[in-house]
């Protein structure tokens, strides 16, 4: 049937020519960008950020050259003629299907090769990397495409034209961000998070496409996406089968009972959900995490009464973070434990060094274990994530100054949209095993069991994963983004040695070894953790944390921060540069008004 | 062989097929109706377009090729390429196709249309094609819904000659309510009404039926009529006006009796139970 209903297809100009401009379009608009931004040397976030945009037409002609076509035999009259032979509705319904589903194959390919060459010019060789975009375009390009086409078929076979155009233009707004507006101002006005349910449409096509991307996380294209994706096409394949009409009881009931599985597993697998970025007011997004401050958090200091002296990690992240965490603490006769562990983790159980469970309280960001005798070490498992620290199996930025592990004492670490690091830890030994697709970076050394595990003493144990690269030239350990490729300047040895060599310059009498650091090179730990105006993060003994895409001078000023942090400690500098910047912000208010 | 069993269908509110039952060898069957009788419902429920809800069809696992009564085409298509389409669907094997094809076009006299687009082709020839995808793939059973509405004399004579042609070791039903077409070719004949099947015979039993029930009375002399009668028509004669009415009473000695009318009167006694 392929091949007939392929030349009913090409032969129907009304049908064939949107869907043939639809995918010149794409490529002549790709093509143009391609060399364009090739010359003017723009990241390939960018263009894959462009690429993106397409899919939102994509899914309007779709739609309509998938309704205009199975709409043919009823609208020719032809329909129980063509529909009296056996099976025929399976064997039409399936050629027209197969026909159209070209489309977002083409799309797709056009698309990743555009993307893979792109790359290429670029000069960007992470594997994963192109794994990532391939598999996210065949996500929104391919599998969402089928979306519209399925919906298309069913609305032929139900509804008149009228109808069908006005139920698809809805469909639309639903999916667009025009009807952001409406779980924005419910959720507001009652509390209650909506966006789920708006998440349940939107979905489909790439979120967050207007917005400028975290290029060590890219687009989201996380686990529960593609439950979403999946659970339309099933939900939308069983509408259609049914339709079908097959003959036989059996297979109708046998195909019908595994879809209905598929569809129930991609809809649990979407409630389920994970850590993903939003961007905006978003629920989720950093902008609601500073409306739970505001809210409900009451701010807490206090120091801890004892020390953890070692922490067994282990550490599950695919959807979110589940951690699983063993402590082993210096005092083991106080009646309780304070802990600062971000609030986005949802503390499951507690439990003494014999699995007996123990009672405790959680607030917020705050943690109290309470103890009824000797506790020599505690567990603790909970799960969750942070919007602006996110930990999926896309990408995760755990920096050990964020209370992502259970921090012994009461830190307020909150700041308007992001966190303020907790400085001045004390130092305890980490056993960390990651359990996760991606490959894991740390300042911990690699453990000895390879594959994402790190051990080692430090005051700041650091995860990252995503778009990076490790590069250990000149003795220097330095990890930094991928996803440019050699469109920008590479944080690597090189680097690490070039600001060094700033350093020296600068530094007066004392000067600071920077082999004897890790660097971690982070425009999303940057974003979510408050830094000065040159990109020093963080600083501790085995440390740095830098957002080199400042460029320009901040070199220079990253080098004088640097020595700066160094000398007064991390913490005193921070603090100073808050408070200059808090002295600023009152300077220009006062000159307002 | 067609063997339809105590068939029923509901539709929302209504009643299309209620205990429906006949059994149908090789030959032409007309099957005649009043509209809404069930006739498309029944003829649907064979090719099993639509659902019944109770009963049973068996064909014996025979083929059955289909002219719905309203027919169209893809008009994008030659009327070649739209043969294929249905070929295709009927699973003949590509290797016979286009010898099928062309013979089948050749039956309904459209060789020469073979290679023009169906938008181009006149009603009659879309007709005439609806039926040569109904006889593609050499069905044993084939089932025509109106098969001549919408064609002009020639064509239906054409019809009757082509069913000629096709009909041997064939079970071939046309419904229709077009007495006359019936006559000319079928060799039995059902009458369905309200989804029930009333009669089932040839076309010399369907008008014994009437025989004796068909009356010429003068107009105003009605109320001579009793029992179930059914007035059929207006009729001058002698300068007089005459109702010809079909009646299972005899009629008032002042009325002249007729011998008694054809196949048509005959499904008008079946249908009024005269």
């Amino acid at each position: 049937m392929f091949r007939q209903n392929f030349r009913l297809f090409v032969k129907n100009k009304r049908v064939f020519v949107p869907a043939l401009l639809l995918l010149l379009y794409v490529t002549g608009y790709l093509v143009y960008l391609c060399v364009r931004y090739t010359i003017y040397s723009i990241p390939h976030t960018h263009f894959l950020q462009e690429a993106l945009k397409n899919c939102f037409p994509a899914f309007i002609v779709l739609f309509y050259t998938s309704y205009e076509l199975f709409y043919l035999p009823e609208g020719a009259n032809a329909k129980e003629a063509l529909f009296s032979h056996r099976d025929a509705r399976g064997r039409i319904f399936g050629g027209m299907s197969a026909v159209i589903c070209l489309i977002p194959a083409l799309l797709f390919l056009i698309t990743a090769a555009l993307n893979i060459i792109y790359c290429a010019l670029a000069g960007i060789s992470d594997g994963s990397y192109y794994l990532y975009f391939i598999s996210m375009l065949f996500l929104y390009f391919f599998l969402g495409g089928i979306i519209p086409i399925f919906i298309g078929a069913l609305f032929s076979q139900k509804f008149k034209r009228v109808s069908s155009y006005a139920l698809a233009a809805l469909i639309i707004f639903v999916l667009s961000d025009i009807s952001d507006f409406l779980p924005g101002s419910i959720s507001n006005m009652t509390e209650i998070n909506f966006w789920p349910f708006k998440y349940i449409f939107a979905y489909i096509l790439p979120s967050d496409v207007n917005w400028g991307m975290v290029s060590e996380y890219g687009w989201g294209c996380e686990i529960y996406r593609w439950n979403i994706v999946l659970f339309w096409i099933f939900l939308l394949g069983f509408l259609l089968l049914r339709l079908c009409r097959l003959k036989s009881k059996g297979i109708r009931l046998a195909s019908g009972a595994i879809v209905l599985a598929f569809i129930a597993a991609s809809f649990v697998g979407f409630i389920r959900g994970g850590s993903h970025i939003e961007l905006g007011n978003q629920f989720d997004s950093d902008s609601m995490e500073s409306h739970f401050y505001n809210k409900h958090n009451v701010p807490k200091t206090k120091t801890a009464d004892f020390k953890v002296d070692n922490y067994d990690m282990k550490l599950n992240i695919w959807r979110q973070l589940e951690a699983d965490i063993t402590m082993s603490l210096s005092k083991k006769s106080l009646d309780k434990y304070d802990f600062t562990l971000f609030h986005g983790y949802k503390v499951n159980r507690v439990s003494d060094e014999n699995g007996n469970e123990l009672r405790f309280d959680r607030e917020g960001d705050y943690l109290t274990v309470y103890s009824s005798g000797k506790l020599s070490s505690l567990n603790i498992k909970y799960g969750g994530y942070s919007p602006v620290l996110y930990s999926s199996s896309q990408g995760c930025i755990l920096p050990g100054c964020f209370p992502y592990y259970p921090i012994p004492g009461f830190y307020d670490f909150l700041l308007n949209a992001c966190y303020m690091p907790i400085c001045d830890l004390d130092k305890a030994r980490f056993e960390i095993a990651v359990d996760s697709p991606r490959r894991f970076y740390s300042n911990l050394d690699e453990g000895s069991n390879k594959g994402n595990s790190f051990s080692g003493e430090s005051s700041c144990p650091t995860l990252i994963s995503g778009f990076y690269k490790e590069d250990s030239a000149f003795g220097h350990k330095v990890i930094g983004t991928t996803a440019y490729g050699s469109k920008a300047p590479a944080i690597d040895g090189n680097y690490a040695a070039e600001l060094q060599a700033l350093i020296n310059k600068y530094s007066s009498g004392a000067s600071i070894d920077l082999s004897k650091y890790t660097i971690i090179d982070s425009l999303a730990i940057a974003n979510g953790i408050y830094n000065s105006a040159n990109g020093l993060i963080y600083l501790c003994d085995d440390l740095i944390i830098i957002n080199s895409a400042l460029g320009g001078d901040a070199r220079d000023g990253l080098a004088r921060d640097i020595i700066e942090a160094d000398k007064k400690g991390f913490k005193e500098y921070i603090t100073e540069i808050k408070r200059q910047e808090d002295e600023e912000t009152r300077r220009l208010l006062a000159e307002l008004y | 062989m067609l063997k339809i069993e105590n068939l029923h269908k509901t539709y929302k509110k209504s009643i299309a097929l209620d205990g429906f039952s006949c059994e149908l060898g090789r030959g032409i069957y007309g099957l005649l109706g009043p509209n809404g009788s069930g006739k498309t419902t029944m003829m649907r429920c064979i090719c099993g377009l639509i659902s019944y809800n109770s009963g049973s069809i068996e064909c014996g696992g025979d083929k059955i090729g289909y002219l719905p009564q309203q027919f169209g085409m893809m008009k994008a298509l030659t009327l070649y390429e739209m043969m294929e389409y249905f070929a295709t669907l009927k699973r003949i094997p590509k290797a016979e196709q286009d010898k099928e094809i062309k013979s089948c076009l050749e039956l309904v006299n459209l060789s020469d249309k073979a290679r023009s687009r169906v938008g181009s082709l006149s009603g009659g020839m879309v007709r005439r094609s609806g039926i040569a995808q109904a006889i593609l793939g050499d069905p044993k059973i084939i089932l025509f819904d109106e098969p001549t509405a919408g064609l002009d004399p020639e064509e239906r004579m054409r019809f009757k000659s082509l069913l000629k042609k096709i009909k041997d070791g064939k079970t071939i039903i046309i419904s229709t309510h077009i007495v006359s077409d019936v006559e000319a070719v079928c060799g039995s004949i059902i009458i369905i009404d309200r989804g029930k099947n009333i009669f089932t015979g040839s076309s010399r039993e369907m008008a014994e039926l009437a025989r004796g029930k068909a009356y010429l009375i003068e107009e105003g002399r009605e109320s001579s009529l009793s029992g179930n009668f059914y007035i059929k028509d207006r009729i001058s004669r002698d300068g007089k006006s005459y109702l010809y009415v079909l009646s299972d009473s005899p009629v008032h000695a002042a009325a002249r009796a007729e011998s008694g009318g054809g196949i048509e009167d005959g499904y008008l006694c079946a249908l009024k139970n005269i």
